[in-house]
C-alpha cells in the first residue's frame, strides 16, 4: 500500500508529517484528508472569530495530491434585533 | 498440558476480581475444553449465529466488533487471555456482534451445557461470571465515555492505561512494559477515530515522552503524566488491590 503524508495548518502553525500512513489509493487519501481536517475542527475552538486550517496531502513521490481547507469567518449581525 | 494451562488463565482472570476457595477452583478447572487455533482478522463467532459453547481466549488478542452501513468497523470490546467474552451466549444465544481474533490466537470452547451445569452447582462460580458481565459493562460505560466526551489524545492514552493494567493484572506484564499487538487501524477502530487522525495524535503522545511504542511493544515512560492525559482511574476495573501497580520506565 502506497504512503501518503497529511501535512496540516492550523492559522500560521504548520506540522509537517515525516511518518505517513499507508492507505490503498489517493481516493482514501483525499477522503482522509477531509476526515483529519473535520476532526481538527471538532478538536478546536477558535479564540476568536476567524479560523483556517487546511490539510495538504502527498503521495510517496512527494507530489502534492490535494488540499482541504475550512475557514471560519465569524462576523457580527448587521440585524442585531434578529428579526427578518 | 495445555488444556490446563488456560483454565488456570480464566480462574486467574476471575480471581483478579474475587478470589476463589479451592473447592470452586477446580470445578473451574475440570471444566471441558475443545481448543481451536485462528489465525489474526479471523470471525470466531458471527453477528446473528446461535451458538451452543462459550469462548475461552486462551492465547491471543480477541475483540468485539459490528460493522455498520457503509461499512466501518466499531471495535466494543478487547479481550485477553483468561477472557469469556461471549458468556452471555449462555442467557442469550443469538449474537448480536461478532466476535473476531486481532491477532493469531487459540480459543477454548466450553459447552453452554458444561457452563450452565457449573453455575447451577456452585452460586460462587455463577456470582463470579455475573460479576465478569458487570465489570463489562464498566469498561463499556468508561469506554462510552471516551468516545463520547475525550480527546483523541486522552482516548489513546487511556486504551493504553487500560490494556496494561488489565495484561499486569494477568500476569502478562511486568508493569512497566507490555506486548500491544494492534496495529494504529485497529487502535482507529476502537476509538472511532480515522487512521490519520489516530497516526498524528499517538506521535504527539509519543514525543510527550510519555510511552515508547515500537514493534508492538508498548512502555510505559511516564505513568503519571499518560493517566492525568488519559483522565484515566482504574477504579471501574474493580480489580483486587495490588494486582495491577504500573511504573514508568
Amino acid at each position: 500500500m502506497p504512503s501518503y503524508f497529511f501535512h496540516t495548518r492550523d492559522g500560521d502553525k504548520l506540522e509537517i508529517d515525516e511518518e505517513g500512513t499507508d492507505l490503498p489509493d489517493d481516493q482514501s487519501a483525499r477522503n482522509a484528508a477531509k476526515e483529519l481536517l473535520a476532526a481538527m475542527n471538532r478538536e478546536k475552538l477558535p479564540n476568536g472569530d476567524h479560523m483556517s486550517l487546511s490539510v495538504t496531502v502527498q503521495n510517496a513521490e512527494g507530489t502534492e495530491i490535494y488540499i482541504a481547507r475550512l475557514r471560519l469567518d465569524g462576523l457580527p449581525s448587521s440585524n442585531p434585533n434578529g428579526k427578518r | 498440558m495445555d488444556k490446563q494451562l488456560y483454565l488456570e488463565r480464566l480462574v486467574l482472570k476471575l480471581e483478579t476480581h474475587i478470589p476463589l476457595p479451592p473447592a470452586e477452583r477446580q470445578k473451574l478447572l475440570d471444566l471441558p475444553l475443545t481448543l481451536k487455533r485462528f489465525e489474526a482478522s479471523q470471525d470466531i463467532v458471527r453477528e446473528g449465529e446461535i451458538t451452543k459453547q462459550c469462548c475461552l481466549v486462551a492465547e491471543g488478542l480477541v475483540c468485539r466488533y459490528k460493522i455498520v452501513g457503509d461499512g466501518a468497523r466499531q471495535i466494543l470490546s478487547l479481550h485477553l487471555p483468561g477472557d469469556i467474552p461471549d458468556i452471555h451466549s449462555l442467557l442469550i444465544e443469538r449474537m448480536d456482534h461478532s466476535l473476531g481474533t486481532l491477532t493469531p490466537a487459540v480459543v477454548g470452547l466450553i459447552p453452554h451445557d458444561a457452563v450452565r451445569a457449573l453455575t447451577r452447582s456452585s452460586y460462587r462460580i455463577s456470582e463470579a461470571f455475573w460479576r465478569e458481565t458487570l465489570i463489562e459493562a464498566a469498561i463499556y460505560r468508561e469506554w462510552m465515555v471516551g468516545i463520547g466526551r475525550r480527546s483523541a489524545p486522552s482516548r489513546i492514552a487511556h486504551l493504553f492505561c487500560e490494556f496494561i493494567t488489565k495484561m499486569t493484572a494477568i500476569g502478562l506484564s511486568d508493569g512497566v512494559t507490555c506486548n500491544l499487538p494492534l496495529t494504529q487501524p485497529e487502535i482507529a477502530d476502537a476509538l472511532g477515530l480515522s487512521t490519520v487522525h489516530m497516526n498524528k495524535k499517538l506521535r504527539e503522545i509519543r514525543e510527550a515522552k510519555l510511552i515508547r511504542l515500537r514493534a508492538n511493544r508498548l512502555t510505559v515512560l511516564d505513568w503519571r503524566g499518560l493517566c492525568e492525559l488519559a483522565d484515566f482511574d482504574p477504579d471501574y476495573l474493580h480489580l483486587q488491590p495490588g494486582v495491577a501497580k504500573i511504573e514508568s520506565a
